[in-house]
């Protein structure tokens, strides 16, 4: 008898927490998403009649063969990027925020978007004098590659040094302070780069920072892809293990957590993510502080089983929409993609943090 | 499978150090620590702040590692436990801060599960028995809903407390676990910890610095003496430690020997026979009794004046251990008991 009512007790239970029953957030959030990637393929410079996006998407044709190149070479590889960059980024911002316990971390804080912006300024701005341009020349890469190989060299390398310190140092805190010291010494070594460096590279520079989505096209895709993949797939797979995280370390290590193998695993998939998104689409900022903040306020849990497909959502929602304003629909001109998501983003984030700041009552 | 619903064989050891070295990195604040931890055994761990009371429990519960020295948990080397099987077998209660976390009481509490569960999080209908007994047992079902940051810390603590329970451990850590309680919760804390210990077998070890209320459970006190140097532990029984503290009234540390220190008050968890006992021995001291009720716990709350005999207050400290033990004894034992420990009193009719 007892173990009935036991069984009657707990059902009642989960019908209270229904922990899987879906937000009407993370529904919308899917439709939204959906809408977005239609009119990421739909809108562009080139006005293409929506009947025709049709007939290009599904039947491969179209009356103008030029249509049809832009759709399938420029704008669907543009829009799966925009998906992909977005939605990993915005999970590494999350897994940084919560390993660190700090709410405006995400994974440039770890210094391998530096080391791969190190790597991109060495190649550009010196020209073939790297001998990673002099590798990649060798077997005949082109310019967009080169910038690519020398930005997974520079973040690989950073990647590496996170790592060796994550082994070494036991507080997290440090390890922060190790790899913002990293992004100042990279940062710096730049600058000195750009002080004797050609006015034509530094325009080049200066425009591989702007950030794009169109970048990597199908070519970069096929490594964009996988690995941006893997690594949204590491950070999923280790939801139980950041929630363990919420509370610190000791907390976390007291309810049978291996902390030393989370925080590997944590680090390298951020930092493959931060270093993949910064080799192919240049330095794209906000969406890993920005997308966790929302998905946060869209569920109202720190769960990590309800806040990580939620933040891969709104990350994906915020790249694809930064991507389409950046295009200027209807125009010839092409906005900085940077530019567009901190300017339109940073103010919606300051007001749901406020609104939702007050609503929900806390310190 | 389930730990706490074993049948425990009482004076096992479960936890033990051998020249045991704690601190951080090459600072040592504890060394050759020889200490036992038995089943069921409740230990009070006590110190100034600062004494390395937080850091032996991180140590033995395997949070921080060891600067030298062993400790073997049923048998095994503790390094050499796996973390998830630590996780198992020992839970730590300590302050959590929830500022800024949204999580309901009862997905926090699901937390002691994870050493139970795959890397999905989902929850069998044992694990959720599991938690909402916790829940109930800490008298905190009605928090299950509630999001954490918007508890009291007393409430926040009985959840931390159910979380370390659903781990289902056989060794219990906890770390000032009265620290934020008011008066009530405090006892109905130390109830729920003698339960525990008395039913399930569950060995406590409990850093704090209400030891008036501790000693009136604990088995063991583990002292630790920072006037030494180096620092030593001194583990002793209950009752010998209160006496040798009798002994040198003059010595640094004061117990709660002191009405003042008491607020005048000693509280007496006492079944309604030995209520009516106590009523009658007490009377004769010409104390003021008040009684209470907690929950469903009756207290009995005497009040003494200042010109009360110091060492009537010292009988009744030592024997309320006895007093609360042989509670569970017939009625004919119990006035037996209560007529032998009883030196001052005639009979009891």
């Amino acid at each position: 008898m007892p173990n009935r009512n036991r069984i009657i007790d707990v059902t009642n239970l989960q019908k209270l927490f229904p922990s899987k029953d879906i937000p009407i957030a993370v529904v919308l959030c899917v439709f939204t998403l959906l809408a977005l990637i239609f009119c990421g393929i739909a809108l562009g410079s080139i006005k293409i009649p929506v009947s025709e996006i049709d007939n290009i998407l599904f039947a491969q044709e179209s009356s103008n063969a030029a249509w049809n190149t832009i759709v399938w070479h420029i704008r669907i590889p543009r829009t799966i990027t925009a998906v992909l960059v977005g939605a990993s980024l915005g999970v590494a911002g999350l897994q940084m925020q919560t390993l660190f316990r700090n709410p405006v971390a995400d994974s440039s804080i770890l210094g391998v978007t530096a080391g791969a912006t190190w790597g991109v300024a060495l190649s550009v701005l010196i020209g073939t004098a790297t001998p990673a341009t002099n590798f990649a020349s060798a077997i005949g890469w082109e310019f967009a590659s080169i910038t690519t190989f020398s930005a997974i060299l520079g973040a690989a390398l950073v990647l590496f040094v996170i790592l060796l310190a994550a082994q070494k140092v036991r507080s997290v805190g440090i390890l922060l302070i190790i790899g913002l010291m990293t992004s100042y010494v990279l940062g710096s070594s730049v600058t000195l780069l750009l002080a004797y460096a050609d006015p034509e590279n530094i325009q080049r520079y200066i425009s591989w920072g702007f950030g794009s989505f169109r970048s990597p096209g199908w070519r970069g895709l096929f490594w964009l892809a996988p690995l941006l993949t893997l690594s949204s797939i590491i950070a999923t797979a280790s939801a139980k293990q950041l929630n363990a995280l919420l509370f610190g370390e000791a907390y976390a290590k007291s309810i049978g957590i291996n902390t030393r193998i989370l925080k590997t695993i944590t680090l390298a998939s951020a930092a493959i993510c931060a270093g993949t998104v910064t080799a192919f689409c240049g330095p794209i900022t906000f969406i890993g502080i920005a997308a966790p903040h929302i998905a946060r306020m869209l569920t109202k849990t720190s769960d990590h089983f309800v806040l990580i497909p939620t933040t891969l959502l709104v990350g994906a929602i915020v790249a694809t929409l930064a991507e389409i304003v950046a295009q200027l629909p209807g125009h010839d001109s092409v906005l900085p993609l940077n530019a567009i998501t901190a300017l339109i983003g940073a103010p919606i984030v300051i007001w749901v943090l406020i609104k939702y700041q007050t609503s929900t009552d806390s310190p | 499978m389930n730990i706490l619903n074993s049948n425990p064989r009482s004076n096992e050891i479960l936890l033990s150090t051998d020249q045991l070295e704690i601190g951080y990195g090459t600072q040592v604040l504890l060394s050759d620590l020889n200490l036992n931890i038995r089943c069921g055994e409740i230990i009070a761990l006590i110190g100034e702040n600062g004494s390395g009371k937080s850091t032996l429990i991180r140590t033995l519960a395997g949070v921080q590692p060891s600067i030298a020295g062993r400790i073997t948990l049923n048998g095994y080397p503790l390094q050499k436990v796996d973390t998830n099987e630590k996780a198992k077998n020992m839970a730590t209660v300590s302050t959590v801060t929830a500022e800024n976390i949204m999580l309901t009481g009862y997905k926090f509490v699901s937390h002691g599960r994870y050493p139970y569960i795959g890397w999905n999080g989902r929850l069998r209908l044992t694990d959720h028995s599991v938690i909402s007994e916790s829940l109930e047992l800490v008298k905190a079902s009605h928090l299950a809903e509630r999001a954490i940051h918007s508890l009291s810390d007393g409430e926040m603590q009985r959840l931390v407390i159910a979380r370390a329970l659903a781990q289902e451990p056989t060794l219990l850590f906890l770390d000032e676990p009265t620290m934020f309680l008011d008066q009530s919760t405090k006892l109905i804390l130390l109830n729920l910890l003698r339960d525990l210990a008395l039913k399930r077998g569950l060995a406590i070890v409990s850093a704090t610095h209400d030891i008036e209320y501790f000693q009136q459970i604990s088995d063991t006190i583990w002292n630790i003496d920072s006037e030494q140097v180096p620092p030593k532990v001194h583990s002793s029984n209950t009752e010998d430690f209160i006496i040798g503290i009798r002994d040198s009234f003059s010595q640094r540390m004061v117990l709660p020997l002191d009405p003042v220190l008491f607020h005048n008050k000693i509280f007496i968890d006492a079944p309604d026979e030995l209520k009516t006992l106590a009523r009658q021995l007490f009377r004769r001291h010409a104390w003021e009794m008040t009684e209470f009720k907690v929950k469903s716990d009756y207290w009995i709350t005497l009040s003494m004046d200042e010109d009360s005999d110091r060492s009537q207050i010292q009988w009744l400290l030592i024997n309320q251990k006895k007093l609360s033990e042989i509670s569970g004894n017939s009625f004919r034992e119990l006035v037996a008991a209560i007529n032998s420990i009883s030196s001052t009193s005639d009979q009891i009719p």
